[in-house]
């Protein structure tokens, strides 16, 4: 900020850059160094100079001293604390890499500089994480500057905490003694280092258990475990910020089964710290990430929601960060504050979202903060895109009670900023917005026919095919909860708008289980009258039995098999036509046997498949002597006479039954 | 100071106290090493190099901070004590660069500083090429300096200023101000705690007074700092 006339000199200290003489371009640099340092707007004006590509290849030149790499290093480091504009010009000025090398070097100062620009660099956000593990020098070094000085050993672990992205990442860490490393840091009594340490184990052990395992069998000090000092930090820290490091950690800990969920350390200790991380009057940002750790460490654990929900107004509180919305008309309120609003948004409907997400009285009591639906409703219409996806997985929890189904969310009118997330491109939208739909088509929630009427058979047909196979999967369960006691109109436009080809394209054996598992359901709902089944066998019967029959060959699981027997059970009350199309069907009678014969059948599919054979055999349908004959021929009647010895009321009721309808034949003959 | 306390508290409790009181004073032995820290941390963080070298050489105490950046801290003080505000940021900048790139607010109270450095030697022009080239660009990205900008650019309208409202800008005291916020940035820097134990200690016995008062509870007051003097407080 040493003022002097701006316009010549921004000009000349550029130009000086350029000098042959050392001194000149040292002098230049340091002046640059003092003019942007504080000012944002300063450093704006030498970067439009194109200074930042010059700094840079001052570092890399081997004429320049030690002096002068060093101060451009620090200077380069400056414009990193910048604007987003700044900071993309550093990087795209392909400085990451020289830095890393910098860091490298035996001269202590040169190192300390590199280190600050780097972890600022990442820090940022910007930087490419892949850059470090791409040379496993830079890594070993990086490591080994876990136990140099305090703020050396920081930026260490903060750029660690950064690049780590990946589960290689996390591996290749491991590997190299970075937990040992991070074990003394975290054992710090200065504050900066033991955050910076806790912030780099969280990358470590996020959803890697195999990292996690490692960092809960470290060996610290005293015989202690590592869990155990990153709870005594959670417990005796003053800062608020380290606290969440060490909550998050824990939490990470948790969900890759290194700690239990009931051990008093989740329920008495980090539970409760994030808890009071999310009241108001914290830090917006620090409750915006605590928030988000709390949804993710009671996402899959009803106890947990059953306790956080039950703490100190947790839900009141989370509502209430919805409603605190920056003053749009006020001189000091700017971009930044409008983020932060965004990122507590999105951070209470995802605690809101895990905490409903199982147990019914929680949702009522989210849903009894009057203006959460407002708030629901205003996340989905609004632009950003993170807060619409977790304002539409909160509704997704909310939606799973017939309750609010019918009443909450039908008044909310959320239907249509969910059809419109239908036909969005972005992936993760996508996914939430099929989900939610899957349960605002079901028969009892009166947004249903609102959506029918917007057409939304068609945009969740168009997403039958995507390749992602979440979006694949919910867009059949939504069309297979809404062909359910559908009545025929919908049923019709189901099958014209989606295509029984598209269908059948669903119903191989190599699908994936889960979507193979929806498909059948909805050809289940589709063939559920006899009429209805008439009609489908009658346009493509032979293509469904041929892919019913592949699918049985292809040794499915129990609950696959279940699946097809429903649809041939529900085709097999249909027309005499209908039934001779299946008796005649080359391969499906022996596979029929053959479940028949089989003893690791359940007894609901052997029942099933009885009730198949019974519904053939039926003397009051004609062509049933023809039939008969071809089962008995295939050994199906054998196979039903051998499961007469059942133990299983029900089943033999039903076995007694079928096998009535081949006496009546006997009797016949 | 501290054994003078102890005395006065059994001096005080004597008279009106539990014995209990009196036996935990009596019993209680403070380390002189311990005190010796106190005493030296406290001279460091205020600056009092000489002090501290004395103190050193005598008490055998070694400093818990690097001296070179208690030189580096004079020489700043010194600096912006003399309105020297730009050389001040560059010896800012030396010791660590990153401090007023991470610190918006001491960033802006040293530009804001030397703005008042050029009104106070009546350098009008400059002071508003000043405001306009460098402190306008930090208004408008943290409108919560806008009231201190606002009340420096109100003393150019006074010919006289130290008869406008805000002459109180233009006194040594708002220098100190500076000073002690640049010294704490410093240290924290550092790792190191910008308050002396000390100064902690002394605040922590004004609000334990206070509390105690306001909870009516007799107990012996130090209502003296500097001489140690203790006074029996009852209801």
């Amino acid at each position: 900020m040493p003022s002097f006339d701006h316009e010549v000199s921004v000009q000349s200290l550029v130009d000086g850059l350029f000098s042959p003489e050392l001194e000149t371009r040292l002098l230049c640099v340091r002046s640059i160094k003092n003019s942007i340092i504080g000012s944002k707007a300063k450093k704006s004006s030498f970067m439009l100079m194109g200074v930042i590509p010059r700094l840079v290849s001052l570092v890399t030149d081997v004429q320049s001293s030690r002096e002068l790499v060093c101060e451009t290093v620090i200077t380069i480091g400056s414009f990193a604390h910048g604007t987003p504009e700044n900071i993309q010009a550093v990087l795209t000025s392909n400085v990451v890499p020289v830095l890393l090398k910098g860091v490298c070097q035996s001269d202590a100062e040169l190192v300390s500089a590199c280190i600050k620009t780097l972890r600022t660099l990442y820090l940022s956000g910007s930087a490419p994480a892949s850059l470090v593990f791409e040379d496993s020098q830079v890594v070993k070094q990086l490591i080994a500057l876990l136990s140099s000085s305090p703020l050396t050993a920081q930026c260490s672990a903060l750029i660690l905490s950064r690049a780590t992205q990946t589960l290689e990442h996390q591996n290749a860490l491991c590997s190299i003694g970075a937990v040992e490393a991070l074990a003394s840091c975290v054992q710090s009594s200065l504050p900066k280092l033991v955050h910076a340490a806790l912030l780099c184990l969280s990358s470590l052990v996020y959803e890697n258990k195999l990292a996690s395992n490692v960092v809960s069998q470290a060996a610290v000090c005293d015989g202690d475990t590592m869990p155990s000092v990153i709870t005594r930090v959670l417990s005796c820290v003053q800062c608020y910020e380290t606290k969440f490091a060490a909550a998050q950690c824990l939490s990470y800990l948790c969900r890759t089964g290194s700690i239990s969920y009931d051990s008093s350390v989740i329920t008495l200790k980090v539970l409760p710290a994030l808890v009071r991380l999310c009241k108001r009057g914290n830090d917006l940002k620090l409750k915006a990430q605590s928030a988000v750790t709390l949804a993710y460490l009671t996402e899959d654990c009803m106890e947990l929601q059953e306790q956080a929900a039950q703490s100190d107004r947790l839900i009141p509180s989370l509502v209430a960060s919805l409603e605190d919305r920056p003053d749009e008309t006020s001189d000091l309120v700017g971009h930044r504050h409008f983020q932060l609003y965004d990122e507590m948004r999105e951070g209470a409907f995802l605690a809101l979202s895990s905490l409903s997400s199982t147990r019914e009285d929680i949702r009522i009591k989210v849903i009894s903060e009057r203006v959460v639906m407002g708030h629901i409703k205003s996340g989905l219409n609004g632009d950003n895109v993170e807060v619409k996806i977790a304002a539409a997985r909160c509704l997704r929890s909310l939606s799973r009670s017939t309750k609010l189904l019918r009443t909450a969310i039908f008044d909310a009118e959320v239907w249509k900023p969910i059809n419109e997330m239908l036909c969005l491109r972005d992936e993760q939208c996508l996914v939430v917005a099929t989900s939610v739909a899957c349960n605002l088509l079901l028969s009892f929630s009166p947004s249903r026919e609102k959506l029918l009427m917007k057409d939304v058979i068609r945009s969740i047909s168009n997403l039958v095919s995507h390749e992602n196979k979440n979006i694949r999967l919910n867009a059949v369960w939504a069309l297979m909860s809404l062909a359910y006691e559908s009545n025929r109109e919908v049923k019709a436009q189901i099958k014209s708008t989606l295509g029984m080809s598209r269908l059948f394209e669903l119903m191989c054996p190599d699908v994936e289980q889960s979507v193979l598992m929806k498909a059948l359901g909805l050809t289940v709902n589709l063939v559920q009258e006899s009429d209805e089944a008439d009609s489908v066998m009658g346009e493509c019967g032979r293509v469904l039995l041929n892919s019913l029959t592949a699918i049985l060959q292809s040794s499915p699981s129990q609950d696959l098999i279940e699946q097809v027997l429903c649809v041939l059970v529900n085709i097999s009350s249909a027309s005499p036509t209908v039934i001779d199309m299946i008796a005649n069907h080359e391969h499906l009678d022996t596979v029929l046997a053959e479940i028949l014969r089989g003893e690791h059948h359940s007894i609901g599919n052997l029942m099933a498949c009885c009730t198949v054979v019974k519904n053939m055999a039926d003397p009051a349908v004609e062509g049933h002597v023809h039939r008969q004959n071809m089962m008995e021929d295939a050994g199906i009647k054998i196979a039903v006479q051998k499961l007469e010895k059942t133990s299983n009321p029900s089943l033999q009721a039903t076995v007694k039954e079928t096998l009535d309808h081949f006496s009546s034949l006997d009797l016949t003959l | 100071l501290f054994r003078r306390l102890m005395d006065e508290l059994v001096q005080c409790g004597k008279g009106e106290f539990h014995s209990s009181w009196e036996e935990k004073i009596k019993t209680y032995r403070l380390p002189r090493s311990e005190l010796n820290k106190v005493v030296v941390e406290y001279l460091l963080k205020e600056g009092f190099r000489e002090a501290v070298l004395a103190f050193q050489a005598e008490a055998k105490v070694e400093p818990p901070v690097d001296m070179k950046l208690l030189e580096e801290q004079l020489k700043i003080r010194s600096a912006v004590e003399q309105g020297s505000i730009q050389e001040a940021v560059v010896l800012v900048n030396n010791v660590d660069p990153e401090i007023l790139d991470t610190n918006s607010k001491l960033s802006f109270h040293l530009q804001h500083q030397h703005l008042l450095e050029l009104i106070q030697h009546g350098d009008v022009e400059g002071a508003l090429r000043f405001a306009q080239e460098e402190l306008a660009a930090q208004g408008e990205e943290s409108p919560e300096f806008l009231d201190e900008l606002e009340q420096a650019m109100a003393l150019l309208a006074y010919e006289d200023a130290s008869t406008s409202p805000f002459s109180s800008l233009l006194e040594r005291s708002q220098r100190l101000k500076v000073v002690s916020e640049v010294n704490a940035a410093l240290l924290s820097s550092q790792n190191q705690e910008p308050t002396s134990i000390l100064n902690t200690l002394m605040k922590l016995v004004v609000w334990s007074q206070h509390q105690l008062e306001t909870k009516s509870i007799a107990f012996p007051k130090l209502t003296n700092i500097a001489s140690g003097k203790l006074t029996s407080c009852t209801n």
